[in-house]
């Protein structure tokens, strides 16, 4: 803590859906990362916004639930979503239902964005 | 929260997507370090340089020797020892795979 304001951490998710080994591994930083009171901001760069799409049936496909986890993150603590506007323009132009808000940002807000943040890492 | 800070981006792959990840996040300030397999590219065909000066761009001394790269080198090589000032110089540090 820092003056009475918890300590910020931004994560800057890089990871389309599936592209890690664990596919959880993202989603369980962030929860790990409220859990220890840190104020997150989480800048999803890209296309790994698609990690927020909802309705997916992933059993079908044998594929882990996890990424719905996202959805839990608000509720925990003091959480903002960021994405990059025309990735967020993609989803709705697609009608891509996400599972939580997210903020948009232009290219050049979302690159000056996180450093605002006490801390930052690229998951 | 801090004011705008500049950012150490460590590039630790020889993919295109590590690179352009991270000159995608690039601001005035900043600099670059090829480390570990992200040395392949000073080989220049994945670097877009039109958005970052290339005199912030830095390569792994020993790594660069170690990939048998080292006769690429033109400048911007760091031995280990200069790695250390130059993470210590800036706010952030960032790793792109």
């Amino acid at each position: 803590m820092q003056g009475g304001h918890p300590t910020s951490l931004a994560l800057i998710v890089q990871n389309a859906p599936y592209q890690n080994r664990e596919a959880r591994a993202d989603v369980d930083m962030a929860l790990a990362a409220v859990a220890l009171d840190f104020a997150i901001r989480v800048y999803f760069q890209g296309s790994s916004v698609v990690q927020l799409v909802d309705r997916r049936n992933l059993s079908d496909a044998l594929l882990p639930k996890g990424y719905r986890a996202w959805a839990a993150l608000p509720e925990l603590g003091d959480v903002r979503i960021f994405a990059e506007r025309q990735w967020l323009d993609f989803c709705r132009e697609q009608k891509l239902e996400l599972l939580l808000p997210v903020e948009a940002l232009g290219a050049a807000e979302f690159r000056r964005s996180w450093r605002s943040c006490n801390h930052v890492m690229v998951l | 929260m801090k004011s705008s800070a500049s950012c150490l981006h460590l590039v630790v792959r020889s993919s295109p997507g590590a690179v352009d990840r991270c000159l995608a996040q690039w601001e005035d300030g900043d600099a670059v370090l090829f480390l570990d397999d992200g040395v392949m590219h000073i080989a220049g065909d994945n670097l877009d340089l039109s958005c970052a000066p290339a005199s912030e761009f830095f390569f792994s001394a020993v790594d660069l020797e170690a990939r048998g790269l080292s006769g690429l080198a033109r400048a911007g090589v760091l031995p280990d020892a200069d790695i250390a000032e130059l993470i210590r110089a800036h706010t952030f540090c960032l790793t792109w795979k």
